[in-house]
Parts: C-alpha cells; structure tokens; sequence
C-alpha cells in the first residue's frame, strides 16, 4: 500500500499499517537525525520517540506534504530536545564547552536539503582516506578505544594518535568543503 | 584569524573531541569561540564527529523498528496509559512494560578490509612501574566468588577453578622461573618490548613480557619450568616481573587488572613465588589459590596451602589458608572469611515480576518499592525488552525475566537505595546489552567508594554479572551508583549476600 492508503487505515484503528511507514522510512530517519545529536546512542532513541509522536499526530497530517519531511520535522523537535536536555545537564556540571556546543547545535538544527549532499560528501571523502586512516576512524568511531589503545594499534602512542586524528578531521572538513563547493552549492554552513 | 591561530584553534577542538582537553586548554577554547567564524568552526567539526559516527553504524533492521513502534502503541492505546515524568525521580515510579530501543549493531560501511570488530577493552589504565613501590605490600586475592551451598545463575566472570594442578617437572636440568604459554583460549595478547600480538601457543614468556586476555571467553594458561601454573582468567593482564635484584631467584607475577587462578608447585622457602597487585602482595610456598583485582579492591581465596595476604597501605597482613579468602578494599577491614560464609539477603528485579532463580527468590520492582528501594535516574528511557534473540550464555526462563527488564537511565547516572541491615555485604548486578555492541561503559561506586571503574562494555546480546562488590552497610541503607562514562546505563537486576566474618 502506498503512504496515502497506511495512514488512512492507520486511521481506521488498523495499527499494523504505521508499520508500513515505519518500515519505509525508518532508516532515512535514522541517518537524517544521527549527525543532529550529542551521542549516536540517543539517534536510535529519537527515532522511535519520532515515529510515536506522528503516530499520535497522525490526524492532523497534511497529506499534501511528503511523509518524510513531516517526519523530519518532528525528529527535528526531538533533537532539539535532546541538546536542550544536554545543556541543561552541562550547566549543571559546569561544562562550559558542552553548553557552548549546545547552543551552537541549537542554532544550526535546521531541515536543509544541504544534508543528504553533505552526507555524500563525507561518505565519498571517507572513502579516500588511506588504509590506515580508515583503521584509526574505525578504532575511534566504531570501536570507541582510548587515544593510547588507538596508538598502540597503530604502533604509535597516544599522543601521536591524537595528532593522527587531527589530522584526519581537518582534512575531511577540507574535503567535504571542497566537494560541496565544486557541486556548487556554496560553502556549508 | 591567522593560519597558527586557526591551526591551534584545530587542535584544542579535535582534544576536546577526543575528551583530551586540560583545564587551561579549555578555557583558552572557550575563550577563541568568542569569535563567531571559530565558534562556527566549533560546531562543524563537532557536526562532523558525530555524521562520522552515523557514516559508520547501520540502524537496527527496519521490522525490528517497527515491532518496537507496534507494541509502543499497543501498550499506549492500551487501558492503562501512563507516562513518564522526563524530570529526576526520587523514588521508583510506576512503569509498566515498554517497547524498548532495537538493538544497533555499528558496522564500518566504508571500510571493506576491516576486521571484525576487537573485542571489549576494558577501560582499565596500566599504572604499574615494574622497580617501582611493587613490593608494597597487599595481594587479596580473588574473594570466594563461588560459595558452596550458594547457587547462582549461570556465573560469567571470576569463577574460581581450582582444578589445575602444578605438573611435576621433569629430571632434566631447568630454570624454575622459566615459563611458556601452556594453553590459550579466545582473544589474548602478549606484548614484549612494545611489540603487541597475538599470544602463541608454547611462546616463551620471559621477564617484563605482559599478558593479556580480552573478552568474557578468553584465557590464557603459563607454566613454569618447576610445574607452576598460572591461569590468567579473562579481561585481565598481567606481566612476567625479572631482570631486577628485588625479583633474583623467585618467579614474580605482577597482576595489573583481572583474575589468576595459581597451583603452585613447592618453592624453596627463601625464594616464594610472589604475587604483586596495584594494592597487595602475596607470597606463596606451594598452594593453590586464586587472585582477582580490580581498580581498589584485590581479593584472595586460597584452596591448599597457606598465603600472607598483605595490604599494601598500611602493611597489615593476615594468613589466609585453605577454605578461606580475603580481601583489600577501601572501606573494609582487612579480614579472613570462610569460603560459604555468604548468604542471600536479597534480589531485585528492576521494573520485572518477582522471579525464582537458582533456588533464590528475587523482589518484584513493586516489593521493592515496598521495601523501601528508591531509584534516582534519568526516566526518559524504556525499562523492558523482549525480543527473540537468545542472550548469551543461554538462561533459563526465570533469568530471562529478570535480563529483559532493567533500570534505564538517559544520558545520566543511576542511584539505587536499598535499606540493608548492618554489616559486612556483597553485591552483584546484571548487565544485559540489547542496543548496540560495546556501546556503554560505567562506572560501579559503593557506598561513596568507588568499586570498579570501565564496566558494562559487552557485545551484542551478551549478558553478564558484575561484582560481587564488598562493603559495609552502617547506617541501614546501601547505596549503590552507577556513573555514566559512555552511553546510557542499564542495570538489570541486583543481589545482597550478608558475609559472614572470622577475625584471626
């Protein structure tokens, strides 16, 4: 069935038909909101809370909109949720920087069709990196290990480990930068 | 902006994504995003940690989504609609069954030669200087973490196995402080002059070489010349000490993090095997014993033989003989216990029904909220989990009840107040992973002691049992925190054992 015909049997009580949305649009919801939040665990967690609060609201849909941006709206008040939860736990511990980032992230959560492209961007950047560029991101993103351990996997120490990942950030934000500027779509914001 | 100022601007920002930054640094950080093109600098780098991180994982399979979002809605539509508050709560609230997050397992998409994933490290830090103040004092070992008389479900981590037995040597002439790996099981690694690699069966294993099992599966088995046998048990490390006058003529094991078991073969009597930890030293004649430490505690159970058990603080020792343990943690008097001098106090089932396991009956959330149990957490989570995925090891109906409810805390610590009687106690906690592979990490602290640091990081699915932590209850009420270090803390359910003590 397509979007119109699920939610108008959702509407008619049959609950099994939201999971005909939510099977065709959870995963362009997850990668929307997972560069939008503190921690990757939490994109998971807004994504659930975002298919709930449409399905709450889902007599109030207008269906001349596409399904998808109603839902990135929505994830988009999730998320910012989120960085004011974050905010709030960081002025109370007193970490200046994470409110700082807070009220950043704040201000540039927005739905813009710069994302999808930037995504790419990145993605294609990534996958230029050298062999073991791609293992010390793998060690620090997926892997999640300390500076020392990341050293020790690439037979340097924690410092030099850190410089490492320096390097590889600011070569990918020059990357991604360059890329969306030969698209033509300007520098990112 | 100049290119140094951007370049240091560059760097303090990556330290502080990599949680590297000093305290002066981050002022001086603080400071540069005053600027507004550095301030958005800021925030583009830290956009980009976390799209690196979304590039990298998969999301759950989209069924398993839209099974949770099914029952979330059938539960919500149901008679009994109720929400949660998202603001702190002091005391346990009423919460109800939930659909519970998917399970997330990362994926590295971009890097087809990657290896499969390492496996769980925990966050344990080598402080040991090999000449340094190691022959301080204090090795308790492993604390009787079997009691006979007392079952539990299916143990995971620190089980006694004494069934080793030193083999005797042979005839020919040999080095008593000799050793190779005899027998390796799972992930283990050696390290030798800063060269880290897989541990290989019948490699020698000479003075200042480290050893190190990773993994709830993984072990490593060391034989001496003169028949010893260490059994390094697994998450735990730990390095050959010699080389030095303060080791000449006795075999010295340094163990840094983790558990040994040990048979040790004779030795002559001006030359004890010894056995040194971050807090304690034992020296042994010829016994079998097992040793377990952990971030301020070390805990000591002997089987045959006798063993001076020493705290290194303070200098105090005690002789811990066979059917007997001890232990060195903050907070607790150095003292020898009777092996089965435990008994259960008590069990709870975070937001579950009451459960029978291994004879022991476990408090449903509501008995416990009865009893006086409160709970300070962060709400916004969902506090059960069913799915058809088997944990690992394998449980019986009455422990999957238990695992598939827990104590959820978003982004925060978790307290939990137990009113407990006086006196010495133990306490042990499940931890169930159905999100994300190695996804959380945290912290255990005691009664304002803090027990054991870096727990909670398992693979998918996996479930396990922390502690037992040894502490003593003096005004009433145990008081139990678990400290978010990385994702959300979970705690399925809890056990109390009252410990029954001997002084000597």
């Amino acid at each position: 069935m397509d979007d119109t015909e699920a939610i108008l049997e959702t509407l008619r009580g049959d609950r099994d038909a939201f999971g005909e949305i939510v099977r065709r649009y959870h995963r362009a919801l997850y990668y929307f909101v997972v560069g939008k939040v503190s921690a990757d665990s939490e994109a998971e967690d807004i994504v659930q809370k975002t298919f709930i609060s449409a399905y709450e609201r889902l007599a109030d849909y207008d269906r001349r909109q596409p399904i998808l941006a109603w839902l990135r709206g929505i994830a988009l008040n999730h998320c910012r949720n989120s960085w004011r939860s974050y905010q709030r736990q960081a002025e109370m511990m007193n970490r200046l920087l994470d409110v700082k980032r807070a009220e950043l992230e704040l201000d540039l959560l927005e739905d813009s069709p710069m994302d999808e492209r930037r995504a790419m961007a990145l993605r294609q950047c990534m996958e230029s990196l050298s062999e073991s560029e791609q293992k010390a991101i793998r060690l620090r993103f997926v892997d999640e290990l300390p500076l020392s351990e990341i050293g020790a996997q690439l037979n340097r120490n924690g410092e030099a480990a850190r410089q490492f990942l320096f390097r590889i950030r600011t070569r990918l934000h020059a990357c991604v930068r360059k890329r969306l500027q030969v698209q033509g779509q300007g520098t990112p914001r | 902006m100049n290119p140094s100022e951007n370049l240091r601007f560059e760097e303090l920002v990556c330290a502080y994504l990599d949680s590297g930054l000093q305290p002066e640094q981050e002022f001086e950080l603080l400071q540069m995003i005053e600027n507004p093109e550095y301030a958005r600098l800021f925030a583009e780098l830290a956009r980009q940690d976390g799209e690196i991180k979304g590039t990298l994982a998969t999301p759950v399979a989209d069924d398993t989504m839209a099974g949770v979002i099914s029952r979330e809605i059938g539960y919500r539509d149901g008679s009994q609609s109720r929400r949660q508050s998202r603001v702190y709560q002091a005391v346990m609230g009423e919460i109800g069954s939930e659909s519970r997050r998917p399970t997330h397992a990362a994926m590295p998409i971009l890097l087809p030669q990657a290896q499969p994933k390492q496996p769980e490290r925990p966050f344990f830090h080598w402080t040991m200087a090999v000449s340094a103040v190691l022959h301080a004092a204090v090795i308790a070992l492993v604390i009787a973490l079997h009691f006979s008389g007392q079952r539990q479900p299916a143990p995971v981590a620190y089980v006694p196995d004494v069934s080793i037995e030193p083999t005797p040597p042979s005839a020919a002439q040999y080095n008593p402080l000799e050793a190779k790996i005899s027998h390796v099981t799972g992930d283990t690694f050696s390290i030798q002059d800063d060269n880290r690699k897989q541990t290989l069966l019948g490699a020698p294993l000479n003075d200042n070489d480290i050893v190190e099992t990773l993994g709830t599966k993984s072990s490593v088995d060391i034989r001496f010349t003169d028949g010893t046998q260490v059994n390094l048990r697994p998450d735990s490390r730990m390095r050959k000490l010699g080389g030095q006058e303060a080791y000449a003529n006795s075999k010295c094991i340094y163990l840094e993090r983790g558990t040994l078991n040990a048979a040790v073969a004779p030795q002559p009597a001006h030359a004890p095997m010894r056995m040194i930890t971050p807090n304690a030293e034992a020296m042994i004649l010829g016994t079998k014993f097992q040793l377990a430490t952990y971030p301020g505690q070390t805990q000591l159970e002997v089987t045959e033989g006798l063993v001076k058990f020493t705290r290194l603080s303070d200098g105090k020792s005690v002789d811990v003989k066979a059917g007997f343990y001890a232990i060195v943690a903050d907070g607790v008097d150095l003292a020898v216990y009777p092996r089965g001098s435990r008994r259960f106090m008590k069990g709870i089932n975070f937001f579950g029904p009451a459960v029978t396991i291994d004879g022991m009956r476990w408090m449903s959330h509501e008995e416990a909220k009865i009893d006086g149990v409160s709970l300070v957490y962060n709400p916004r989570g969902s506090n059960s989990y069913r799915a058809s995925f088997t944990p690992d090891p394998a449980v019986d109906a009455e422990t999957r009840k238990m695992l598939d409810t827990r104590v959820y805390s978003i982004d925060d610590d978790v307290g939990i107040y137990v009113p407990s009687a006086n006196g010495v106690v133990e306490v042990e906690m499940y931890v169930f992973e159905t999100f994300k592979p190695f996804s959380r990490v945290f912290d255990v602290e005691i009664n304002g002691v803090m027990a054991q640091r870096g727990v909670g990081k398992l693979p998918l699915y996996r479930w396990t049992k922390i502690g037992p932590y040894r502490t003593e209850v003096r005004n009433g009420m145990l008081h139990l925190k678990i400290h978010k270090v990385v994702g959300n803390p979970v705690i399925s359910g809890l056990t109390i054992y009252s410990v029954d003590t001997v002084r000597n």
